[in-house]
Protein backbone atom coordinates (compact mmCIF):
# COMPACT_ATOMS: atom_id res chain seq x y z
CA UNK A 1 0.00 0.00 0.00
CA UNK A 2 2.91 2.40 1.05
CA UNK A 3 4.91 2.30 -2.11
CA UNK A 4 1.87 2.33 -4.07
CA UNK A 5 2.37 5.39 -6.61
CA UNK A 6 -0.61 8.19 -5.98
CA UNK A 7 1.01 10.87 -8.33
CA UNK A 8 2.87 10.54 -11.28
CA UNK A 9 4.24 13.81 -13.04
CA UNK A 10 5.69 12.67 -16.44
CA UNK A 11 8.05 14.93 -18.68
CA UNK A 12 6.59 17.93 -17.65
CA UNK A 13 8.18 21.15 -19.50
CA UNK A 14 6.00 24.76 -19.07
CA UNK A 15 6.39 27.97 -21.38
CA UNK A 16 4.62 31.35 -19.99
CA UNK A 17 4.37 34.71 -21.84
CA UNK A 18 5.40 36.92 -18.84
CA UNK A 19 3.81 40.48 -18.38
CA UNK A 20 6.25 42.17 -20.83
CA UNK A 21 5.92 39.65 -23.38
CA UNK A 22 8.41 37.58 -23.06
CA UNK A 23 8.59 33.75 -23.39
CA UNK A 24 9.53 32.14 -19.83
CA UNK A 25 10.68 28.43 -19.83
CA UNK A 26 9.72 27.95 -16.20
CA UNK A 27 9.76 24.20 -15.95
CA UNK A 28 12.09 21.73 -18.00
CA UNK A 29 11.38 18.12 -18.55
CA UNK A 30 10.10 17.09 -15.01
CA UNK A 31 9.59 13.49 -13.71
CA UNK A 32 8.23 13.01 -10.37
CA UNK A 33 6.77 10.48 -8.44
CA UNK A 34 4.56 10.78 -5.00
CA UNK A 35 3.91 7.72 -3.33
CA UNK A 36 0.12 7.07 -1.45
CA UNK A 37 0.38 8.31 2.16
CA UNK A 38 3.53 10.12 1.52
CA UNK A 39 4.06 13.67 2.71
CA UNK A 40 6.49 15.62 -0.30
CA UNK A 41 8.13 18.71 0.19
CA UNK A 42 8.88 20.93 -2.72
CA UNK A 43 11.80 23.14 -2.02
CA UNK A 44 13.22 26.10 -3.85
CA UNK A 45 14.13 30.10 -3.93
CA UNK A 46 11.47 32.38 -5.32
CA UNK A 47 11.09 32.28 -8.33
CA UNK A 48 12.33 28.85 -9.71
CA UNK A 49 8.71 27.88 -10.86
CA UNK A 50 7.97 26.05 -7.77
CA UNK A 51 4.24 26.95 -7.66
CA UNK A 52 4.14 26.79 -11.75
CA UNK A 53 4.82 22.53 -10.66
CA UNK A 54 2.07 22.66 -8.20
CA UNK A 55 -0.44 24.69 -10.43
CA UNK A 56 0.09 21.79 -12.71
CA UNK A 57 0.17 19.24 -10.43
CA UNK A 58 -3.01 20.00 -9.17
CA UNK A 59 -4.48 20.41 -12.37
CA UNK A 60 -5.23 24.15 -12.34
CA UNK A 61 -2.98 24.83 -15.31
CA UNK A 62 -2.18 22.42 -18.41
CA UNK A 63 1.98 22.05 -18.71
CA UNK A 64 2.84 23.11 -22.49
CA UNK A 65 4.29 19.17 -22.12
CA UNK A 66 3.67 16.35 -20.31
CA UNK A 67 1.05 14.60 -18.07
CA UNK A 68 -0.37 13.90 -14.65
CA UNK A 69 -1.47 10.64 -13.47
CA UNK A 70 -3.32 10.10 -10.66
CA UNK A 71 -3.19 6.37 -9.55
CA UNK A 72 -2.31 6.48 -13.08
CA UNK A 73 -4.89 8.01 -14.66
CA UNK A 74 -5.05 11.46 -16.24
CA UNK A 75 -5.94 13.88 -13.49
CA UNK A 76 -10.03 14.63 -13.68
CA UNK A 77 -11.65 17.12 -10.97
CA UNK A 78 -14.71 15.14 -11.20
CA UNK A 79 -13.49 11.94 -10.70
CA UNK A 80 -10.92 12.44 -8.24
CA UNK A 81 -10.77 14.23 -4.77
CA UNK A 82 -8.36 16.84 -4.69
CA UNK A 83 -7.95 19.44 -2.17
CA UNK A 84 -5.92 22.51 -3.01
CA UNK A 85 -4.69 25.14 0.13
CA UNK A 86 -2.89 28.28 -1.60
CA UNK A 87 -1.29 31.24 -0.13
CA UNK A 88 -3.87 33.09 -0.53
CA UNK A 89 -7.03 33.90 1.98
CA UNK A 90 -9.44 31.79 -0.58
CA UNK A 91 -12.07 31.72 1.88
CA UNK A 92 -15.99 32.83 0.41
CA UNK A 93 -16.42 36.05 1.74
CA UNK A 94 -20.25 36.25 1.64
CA UNK A 95 -20.46 32.35 3.01
CA UNK A 96 -21.00 31.69 6.58
CA UNK A 97 -17.60 29.32 7.67
CA UNK A 98 -19.78 26.43 8.33
CA UNK A 99 -21.07 26.76 4.71
CA UNK A 100 -16.96 27.86 3.67
CA UNK A 101 -16.23 24.37 4.95
CA UNK A 102 -18.98 22.13 3.27
CA UNK A 103 -18.66 23.91 -0.09
CA UNK A 104 -16.86 20.67 -1.52
CA UNK A 105 -19.13 18.41 -0.27
CA UNK A 106 -21.99 21.38 -1.29
CA UNK A 107 -20.22 20.93 -5.23
CA UNK A 108 -20.55 17.22 -5.10
CA UNK A 109 -24.39 17.27 -3.89
CA UNK A 110 -24.28 15.55 -0.66
CA UNK A 111 -27.51 17.29 0.70
CA UNK A 112 -27.21 20.06 3.29
CA UNK A 113 -28.02 18.45 6.68
CA UNK A 114 -25.33 15.40 5.87
CA UNK A 115 -22.41 18.04 4.95
CA UNK A 116 -23.06 20.71 7.81
CA UNK A 117 -22.74 17.44 9.81
CA UNK A 118 -19.44 16.64 8.66
CA UNK A 119 -18.68 20.32 8.53
CA UNK A 120 -19.46 20.50 12.06
CA UNK A 121 -17.80 17.97 13.18
CA UNK A 122 -14.52 18.94 11.39
CA UNK A 123 -14.61 22.66 12.85
CA UNK A 124 -14.97 20.80 16.39
CA UNK A 125 -11.99 18.92 15.95
CA UNK A 126 -9.93 22.00 15.09
CA UNK A 127 -11.07 24.44 17.64
CA UNK A 128 -13.59 26.41 15.42
CA UNK A 129 -16.91 25.32 17.05
CA UNK A 130 -19.16 28.55 17.79
CA UNK A 131 -18.52 29.73 14.61
CA UNK A 132 -20.23 28.14 12.18
CA UNK A 133 -22.56 31.25 11.60
CA UNK A 134 -19.72 33.68 11.46
CA UNK A 135 -18.47 35.27 8.37
CA UNK A 136 -14.53 35.18 7.34
CA UNK A 137 -14.34 38.74 7.97
CA UNK A 138 -14.92 37.93 11.67
CA UNK A 139 -12.32 35.54 12.16
CA UNK A 140 -8.17 35.81 12.54
CA UNK A 141 -5.99 34.79 10.02
CA UNK A 142 -5.31 31.47 11.96
CA UNK A 143 -8.71 30.45 12.10
CA UNK A 144 -9.61 31.98 8.65
CA UNK A 145 -6.63 29.27 7.56
CA UNK A 146 -7.87 26.31 10.03
CA UNK A 147 -11.09 26.88 8.14
CA UNK A 148 -9.30 26.32 4.45
CA UNK A 149 -7.69 23.39 6.00
CA UNK A 150 -10.75 21.38 7.42
CA UNK A 151 -12.41 22.66 3.70
CA UNK A 152 -10.09 20.65 1.70
CA UNK A 153 -10.04 17.92 4.23
CA UNK A 154 -14.18 17.81 4.10
CA UNK A 155 -14.19 16.13 0.56
CA UNK A 156 -11.14 13.38 2.32
CA UNK A 157 -9.14 14.07 -0.34
CA UNK A 158 -6.77 11.73 -2.41
CA UNK A 159 -4.14 14.07 -2.71
CA UNK A 160 -3.59 17.55 -0.78
CA UNK A 161 -1.49 20.41 -2.92
CA UNK A 162 -0.31 23.06 -0.30
CA UNK A 163 1.62 26.36 -1.90
CA UNK A 164 3.09 28.10 1.10
CA UNK A 165 -0.50 27.71 3.10
CA UNK A 166 1.29 29.33 6.01
CA UNK A 167 3.24 32.34 4.36
CA UNK A 168 1.54 35.35 5.67
CA UNK A 169 1.31 33.98 9.11
CA UNK A 170 2.85 35.14 12.38
CA UNK A 171 5.66 32.37 13.40
CA UNK A 172 3.63 31.38 16.64
CA UNK A 173 0.21 30.39 14.40
CA UNK A 174 2.78 29.59 12.25
CA UNK A 175 3.96 26.70 14.44
CA UNK A 176 0.66 26.04 15.64
CA UNK A 177 -0.76 24.95 12.48
CA UNK A 178 2.26 23.10 10.97
CA UNK A 179 1.78 21.15 14.54
CA UNK A 180 -1.91 20.73 13.37
CA UNK A 181 -1.18 19.75 10.00
CA UNK A 182 1.38 16.87 11.30
CA UNK A 183 -1.12 15.22 13.08
CA UNK A 184 -4.03 15.52 10.58
CA UNK A 185 -1.85 14.06 8.33
CA UNK A 186 -0.45 11.46 10.73
CA UNK A 187 -3.98 10.35 11.32
CA UNK A 188 -4.76 10.34 8.21
CA UNK A 189 -2.38 9.44 5.68
CA UNK A 190 -3.46 11.79 2.69
CA UNK A 191 -1.02 12.28 -0.25
CA UNK A 192 0.51 15.81 0.70
CA UNK A 193 2.33 17.97 -2.01
CA UNK A 194 3.81 20.98 -0.18
CA UNK A 195 5.63 23.53 -1.51
CA UNK A 196 7.46 26.38 0.31
CA UNK A 197 11.06 28.19 0.51
CA UNK A 198 11.66 27.40 4.08
CA UNK A 199 13.77 24.55 4.35
CA UNK A 200 13.04 24.26 8.32
CA UNK A 201 9.46 24.11 7.55
CA UNK A 202 10.24 21.41 4.87
CA UNK A 203 12.17 18.99 7.54
CA UNK A 204 9.71 19.20 10.00
CA UNK A 205 6.98 18.33 8.49
CA UNK A 206 7.45 16.09 4.98
CA UNK A 207 9.07 11.93 4.46
CA UNK A 208 10.94 13.14 0.98
CA UNK A 209 12.31 16.93 0.11
CA UNK A 210 12.66 18.01 -3.47
CA UNK A 211 14.98 20.83 -4.53
CA UNK A 212 13.95 22.36 -7.25
CA UNK A 213 16.78 24.48 -9.83
CA UNK A 214 16.26 28.14 -11.00
CA UNK A 215 14.43 28.64 -14.14
CA UNK A 216 14.26 26.32 -16.67
CA UNK A 217 13.99 24.39 -13.64
CA UNK A 218 13.84 20.42 -13.09
CA UNK A 219 14.78 18.70 -9.90
CA UNK A 220 18.19 19.82 -8.41
CA UNK A 221 18.49 17.35 -5.72
CA UNK A 222 16.37 14.94 -3.26
CA UNK A 223 16.00 14.35 0.44
CA UNK A 224 15.15 11.80 2.33
CA UNK A 225 13.94 12.98 6.06
CA UNK A 226 14.45 10.34 8.18
CA UNK A 227 13.61 11.67 11.55
CA UNK A 228 11.21 9.56 13.18
CA UNK A 229 7.32 9.86 13.46
CA UNK A 230 5.25 11.42 15.25
CA UNK A 231 7.31 14.23 14.88
CA UNK A 232 8.19 17.27 17.53
CA UNK A 233 7.82 20.48 15.92
CA UNK A 234 9.88 21.68 18.87
CA UNK A 235 12.60 19.33 20.37
CA UNK A 236 13.00 18.04 16.37
CA UNK A 237 14.95 20.85 15.62
CA UNK A 238 17.86 20.39 17.58
CA UNK A 239 18.66 16.89 16.72
CA UNK A 240 21.54 16.62 14.57
CA UNK A 241 19.86 15.20 11.54
CA UNK A 242 17.57 17.96 11.40
CA UNK A 243 20.28 20.32 11.59
CA UNK A 244 22.86 18.34 9.49
CA UNK A 245 19.91 18.13 6.83
CA UNK A 246 19.17 21.88 6.78
CA UNK A 247 23.29 22.72 6.26
CA UNK A 248 22.96 20.41 3.53
CA UNK A 249 19.87 21.87 1.42
CA UNK A 250 20.92 25.35 2.08
CA UNK A 251 24.37 24.94 0.92
CA UNK A 252 22.73 23.60 -2.44
CA UNK A 253 20.03 26.66 -2.25
CA UNK A 254 22.33 29.16 -2.12
CA UNK A 255 24.25 28.26 -5.24
CA UNK A 256 20.88 28.20 -6.98
CA UNK A 257 20.00 31.82 -5.68
CA UNK A 258 23.87 33.17 -6.75
CA UNK A 259 23.07 31.62 -10.26
CA UNK A 260 19.62 33.67 -10.00
CA UNK A 261 20.43 36.91 -8.95
CA UNK A 262 23.63 36.86 -12.02
CA UNK A 263 21.38 35.80 -14.30
CA UNK A 264 18.78 39.06 -13.33
CA UNK A 265 22.04 40.97 -13.44
CA UNK A 266 22.46 39.89 -17.17
CA UNK A 267 19.06 40.42 -18.30
CA UNK A 268 18.76 43.62 -17.08
CA UNK B 1 -22.32 58.97 20.46
CA UNK B 2 -22.87 58.45 16.66
CA UNK B 3 -26.91 58.25 17.26
CA UNK B 4 -27.04 61.71 18.99
CA UNK B 5 -25.00 63.37 16.74
CA UNK B 6 -26.93 61.92 13.90
CA UNK B 7 -30.25 63.02 15.73
CA UNK B 8 -28.62 66.57 15.76
CA UNK B 9 -27.65 66.38 12.51
CA UNK B 10 -31.60 65.90 11.31
CA UNK B 11 -33.04 68.28 13.56
CA UNK B 12 -31.05 71.35 11.96
CA UNK B 13 -31.93 70.16 8.72
CA UNK B 14 -35.24 70.21 9.51
CA UNK B 15 -34.85 73.85 10.84
CA UNK B 16 -32.87 74.76 7.72
CA UNK B 17 -35.61 73.21 5.57
CA UNK B 18 -38.51 74.68 8.02
CA UNK B 19 -36.86 78.88 7.87
CA UNK B 20 -36.44 78.63 4.54
CA UNK B 21 -40.83 77.45 3.73
CA UNK B 22 -41.54 80.27 6.47
CA UNK B 23 -39.22 82.67 4.30
CA UNK B 24 -40.96 81.51 1.46
CA UNK B 25 -44.62 81.88 2.47
CA UNK B 26 -43.41 85.32 4.44
CA UNK B 27 -42.30 86.61 1.09
CA UNK B 28 -45.04 85.52 -0.76
CA UNK B 29 -47.90 86.89 1.65
CA UNK B 30 -45.76 90.61 1.37
CA UNK B 31 -46.63 90.18 -2.60
CA UNK B 32 -42.40 90.40 -2.40
CA UNK B 33 -42.63 87.42 -5.27
CA UNK B 34 -45.27 86.95 -7.21
CA UNK B 35 -46.87 84.26 -6.30
CA UNK B 36 -48.49 83.42 -9.92
CA UNK B 37 -44.90 82.33 -10.63
CA UNK B 38 -44.08 80.95 -7.24
CA UNK B 39 -46.72 79.79 -5.20
CA UNK B 40 -46.14 79.21 -1.57
CA UNK B 41 -45.88 76.73 0.77
CA UNK B 42 -49.66 77.37 2.12
CA UNK B 43 -51.09 77.13 -1.37
CA UNK B 44 -48.62 74.18 -2.41
CA UNK B 45 -49.84 72.11 0.67
CA UNK B 46 -53.35 72.86 -0.03
CA UNK B 47 -53.40 71.41 -3.36
CA UNK B 48 -51.31 68.29 -1.62
CA UNK B 49 -54.60 67.97 0.14
CA UNK B 50 -56.88 68.09 -2.51
CA UNK B 51 -55.04 65.58 -4.54
CA UNK B 52 -55.09 62.87 -2.16
CA UNK B 53 -58.34 63.66 -0.66
CA UNK B 54 -60.04 63.09 -3.93
CA UNK B 55 -57.70 60.04 -5.03
CA UNK B 56 -56.89 61.89 -7.96
CA UNK B 57 -53.53 61.37 -7.96
CA UNK B 58 -53.06 57.69 -7.06
CA UNK B 59 -53.49 56.40 -10.64
CA UNK B 60 -50.71 58.89 -11.95
CA UNK B 61 -48.29 57.85 -8.44
CA UNK B 62 -49.12 54.11 -9.66
CA UNK B 63 -48.03 54.20 -13.10
CA UNK B 64 -44.67 56.61 -12.52
CA UNK B 65 -43.66 54.53 -9.90
CA UNK B 66 -44.25 50.88 -12.00
CA UNK B 67 -42.79 52.36 -14.73
CA UNK B 68 -39.77 53.26 -13.19
CA UNK B 69 -39.70 49.90 -10.64
CA UNK B 70 -39.73 48.09 -14.17
CA UNK B 71 -37.18 50.15 -15.86
CA UNK B 72 -35.07 49.57 -12.88
CA UNK B 73 -35.92 45.62 -12.55
CA UNK B 74 -35.27 45.57 -16.87
CA UNK B 75 -32.34 47.34 -17.21
CA UNK B 76 -30.68 45.53 -14.12
CA UNK B 77 -31.20 42.41 -15.31
CA UNK B 78 -30.62 43.31 -19.10
CA UNK B 79 -27.57 45.19 -17.75
CA UNK B 80 -26.20 42.40 -15.35
CA UNK B 81 -26.95 39.69 -18.87
CA UNK B 82 -24.67 41.78 -21.00
CA UNK B 83 -22.00 42.33 -18.51
CA UNK B 84 -21.64 38.57 -18.38
CA UNK B 85 -21.45 37.60 -22.02
CA UNK B 86 -19.38 40.52 -22.66
CA UNK B 87 -16.99 39.12 -19.53
CA UNK B 88 -17.54 35.46 -21.20
CA UNK B 89 -16.86 36.39 -24.63
CA UNK B 90 -13.52 38.26 -25.26
CA UNK B 91 -14.32 39.15 -28.95
CA UNK B 92 -17.51 40.56 -27.86
CA UNK B 93 -16.50 43.31 -25.85
CA UNK B 94 -13.17 43.66 -28.30
CA UNK B 95 -15.71 44.93 -30.61
CA UNK B 96 -18.63 46.18 -29.28
CA UNK B 97 -16.87 47.86 -26.32
CA UNK B 98 -16.15 51.48 -28.45
CA UNK B 99 -19.72 51.52 -28.98
CA UNK B 100 -20.87 50.76 -25.59
CA UNK B 101 -18.50 54.03 -24.19
CA UNK B 102 -19.72 55.68 -27.20
CA UNK B 103 -24.10 55.06 -26.25
CA UNK B 104 -23.38 55.64 -22.45
CA UNK B 105 -21.41 59.33 -23.34
CA UNK B 106 -24.91 60.08 -25.02
CA UNK B 107 -27.43 61.56 -22.99
CA UNK B 108 -30.27 58.88 -23.32
CA UNK B 109 -32.85 61.45 -22.71
CA UNK B 110 -32.24 63.30 -26.15
CA UNK B 111 -33.13 60.06 -27.67
CA UNK B 112 -37.03 59.97 -26.38
CA UNK B 113 -38.93 61.19 -29.51
CA UNK B 114 -37.43 58.38 -31.30
CA UNK B 115 -38.90 55.60 -28.43
CA UNK B 116 -42.13 57.78 -28.95
CA UNK B 117 -42.10 56.86 -32.48
CA UNK B 118 -40.96 53.56 -32.17
CA UNK B 119 -42.98 52.83 -29.19
CA UNK B 120 -45.91 55.05 -29.02
CA UNK B 121 -46.75 57.50 -26.32
CA UNK B 122 -48.54 54.06 -24.40
CA UNK B 123 -46.69 52.78 -21.38
CA UNK B 124 -43.77 50.89 -23.33
CA UNK B 125 -41.69 54.15 -24.45
CA UNK B 126 -41.09 55.11 -20.97
CA UNK B 127 -40.38 51.40 -19.47
CA UNK B 128 -37.62 51.12 -22.42
CA UNK B 129 -36.56 54.76 -21.58
CA UNK B 130 -36.29 54.03 -17.95
CA UNK B 131 -34.67 50.93 -18.70
CA UNK B 132 -32.10 52.32 -21.17
CA UNK B 133 -30.95 54.76 -18.39
CA UNK B 134 -30.69 52.17 -16.05
CA UNK B 135 -29.17 49.74 -18.19
CA UNK B 136 -25.39 51.51 -18.60
CA UNK B 137 -24.58 52.21 -15.22
CA UNK B 138 -25.60 48.77 -14.27
CA UNK B 139 -23.72 47.11 -17.12
CA UNK B 140 -20.47 48.84 -16.60
CA UNK B 141 -20.21 48.16 -13.10
CA UNK B 142 -21.16 44.55 -13.65
CA UNK B 143 -18.84 44.21 -16.30
CA UNK B 144 -16.30 45.06 -13.44
CA UNK B 145 -17.66 43.18 -10.97
CA UNK B 146 -16.70 40.20 -13.09
CA UNK B 147 -13.52 40.99 -14.03
CA UNK B 148 -12.33 41.40 -10.39
CA UNK B 149 -13.43 38.55 -9.64
CA UNK B 150 -10.69 36.63 -7.57
CA UNK B 151 -9.12 33.95 -9.43
CA UNK B 152 -8.44 31.91 -6.19
CA UNK B 153 -11.80 31.43 -5.76
CA UNK B 154 -12.64 30.18 -9.05
CA UNK B 155 -9.72 28.22 -8.88
CA UNK B 156 -10.71 26.82 -5.16
CA UNK B 157 -14.00 25.66 -6.61
CA UNK B 158 -12.32 24.12 -9.83
CA UNK B 159 -10.13 22.03 -7.78
CA UNK B 160 -13.29 20.75 -6.01
CA UNK B 161 -14.91 19.60 -9.61
CA UNK B 162 -17.58 22.53 -9.87
CA UNK B 163 -19.30 22.64 -13.05
CA UNK B 164 -18.97 25.69 -15.28
CA UNK B 165 -22.89 26.21 -14.47
CA UNK B 166 -21.99 25.95 -10.23
CA UNK B 167 -18.70 28.57 -10.51
CA UNK B 168 -21.16 31.31 -12.09
CA UNK B 169 -23.91 30.76 -9.47
CA UNK B 170 -21.06 30.41 -6.44
CA UNK B 171 -18.48 32.94 -7.14
CA UNK B 172 -18.90 34.90 -10.15
CA UNK B 173 -23.05 36.05 -10.08
CA UNK B 174 -22.20 37.00 -6.22
CA UNK B 175 -19.01 38.87 -6.12
CA UNK B 176 -20.52 41.20 -8.70
CA UNK B 177 -23.03 42.13 -5.77
CA UNK B 178 -21.29 45.01 -4.21
CA UNK B 179 -20.64 46.54 -7.58
CA UNK B 180 -24.52 45.76 -8.79
CA UNK B 181 -25.78 47.97 -5.66
CA UNK B 182 -23.31 50.13 -5.87
CA UNK B 183 -24.58 51.31 -9.46
CA UNK B 184 -28.35 50.63 -8.42
CA UNK B 185 -29.22 53.63 -5.76
CA UNK B 186 -27.78 55.94 -8.82
CA UNK B 187 -29.86 53.90 -11.34
CA UNK B 188 -33.00 54.35 -9.63
CA UNK B 189 -32.56 58.17 -9.86
CA UNK B 190 -32.02 57.59 -13.42
CA UNK B 191 -35.12 54.99 -13.51
CA UNK B 192 -37.13 57.62 -12.24
CA UNK B 193 -35.61 60.44 -14.53
CA UNK B 194 -36.23 58.11 -17.19
CA UNK B 195 -39.79 57.72 -16.45
CA UNK B 196 -40.57 61.32 -16.14
CA UNK B 197 -38.87 62.82 -19.04
CA UNK B 198 -41.17 60.25 -21.07
CA UNK B 199 -44.17 61.21 -19.48
CA UNK B 200 -43.06 64.96 -21.03
CA UNK B 201 -42.61 63.73 -24.00
CA UNK B 202 -45.98 62.29 -24.24
CA UNK B 203 -48.63 60.38 -22.37
CA UNK B 204 -51.95 60.83 -21.01
CA UNK B 205 -51.38 60.07 -17.70
CA UNK B 206 -48.00 59.73 -15.07
CA UNK B 207 -46.55 62.16 -12.45
CA UNK B 208 -44.15 63.51 -15.60
CA UNK B 209 -47.51 64.44 -17.64
CA UNK B 210 -49.60 65.84 -14.64
CA UNK B 211 -46.04 68.65 -14.27
CA UNK B 212 -45.95 68.80 -18.23
CA UNK B 213 -49.64 69.83 -18.24
CA UNK B 214 -49.94 71.82 -15.06
CA UNK B 215 -46.88 73.91 -16.43
CA UNK B 216 -48.56 74.21 -19.82
CA UNK B 217 -51.18 75.98 -18.32
CA UNK B 218 -49.38 77.87 -15.57
CA UNK B 219 -50.53 76.15 -12.70
CA UNK B 220 -47.04 76.31 -10.79
CA UNK B 221 -48.99 75.13 -7.80
CA UNK B 222 -49.28 72.11 -9.05
CA UNK B 223 -46.37 71.53 -10.22
CA UNK B 224 -44.90 72.10 -6.87
CA UNK B 225 -47.28 69.62 -5.45
CA UNK B 226 -45.87 66.95 -7.98
CA UNK B 227 -42.25 68.08 -7.16
CA UNK B 228 -42.92 67.05 -3.69
CA UNK B 229 -45.00 63.99 -4.44
CA UNK B 230 -41.66 62.94 -6.66
CA UNK B 231 -39.17 63.95 -3.70
CA UNK B 232 -41.28 61.70 -1.48
CA UNK B 233 -41.14 58.74 -3.61
CA UNK B 234 -37.02 59.14 -4.47
CA UNK B 235 -36.41 59.06 -0.85
CA UNK B 236 -38.78 56.31 -0.57
CA UNK B 237 -36.79 53.98 -3.06
CA UNK B 238 -33.35 55.54 -2.06
CA UNK B 239 -34.03 53.99 1.44
CA UNK B 240 -35.43 51.07 0.75
CA UNK B 241 -32.52 50.10 -2.05
CA UNK B 242 -30.07 51.21 0.91
CA UNK B 243 -31.61 48.95 3.44
CA UNK B 244 -31.63 45.92 0.47
CA UNK B 245 -27.59 46.81 0.02
CA UNK B 246 -27.06 46.49 4.26
CA UNK B 247 -28.81 43.08 3.66
CA UNK B 248 -26.92 41.45 0.97
CA UNK B 249 -23.49 43.15 1.98
CA UNK B 250 -24.19 41.88 5.67
CA UNK B 251 -20.97 39.52 4.83
CA UNK B 252 -18.70 42.47 4.67
CA UNK B 253 -17.27 44.61 6.97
Amino acid sequence: MKDQIKLRALDISHYYESKDGKLVHALNNINLSVKEGEFLAIVGSSGCGKSTLLHIMSGIINPTKGQVLVSGEPLSFTKHRIGYISQSDTLIPWRKIIDNVAVGLEVRGIQKKERHRIARELMETSGLSGFEDKYPYELSGGMRKRAIIIRALATNPEIIFMDEPFGPLDVFTKELLQDEILKIWEERKNTIVYITHDIAEAITLADRIILMSYRPSNIKAEYEVNLPRPRDIKEDKHSKDFVELEKCIWEEIKNEVTKAREEEMHSV
Amino acid sequence: MKIKERIIGRFYSICFIGILLIAWQFVANREIINTFNFSSPIEIIKDLIELFKSGEIWPHIRISFGVSLLGLLYGTIIGIFFAFLFYNFGILSKILDPIMVGFNGLPKLAMGPVFVVWFGIGLKAKIVMSTITVFFPVFFNAYAGFNSTDVNLIDTLRVMGSSKFQIIKKIMLPSCIPWITASLRGGAGAAVTGTIVGEYLGATRGLGWMVQSAGGVYNITRVFSCLVILLVLMAFIDSTLKQGERYLLRWRQ
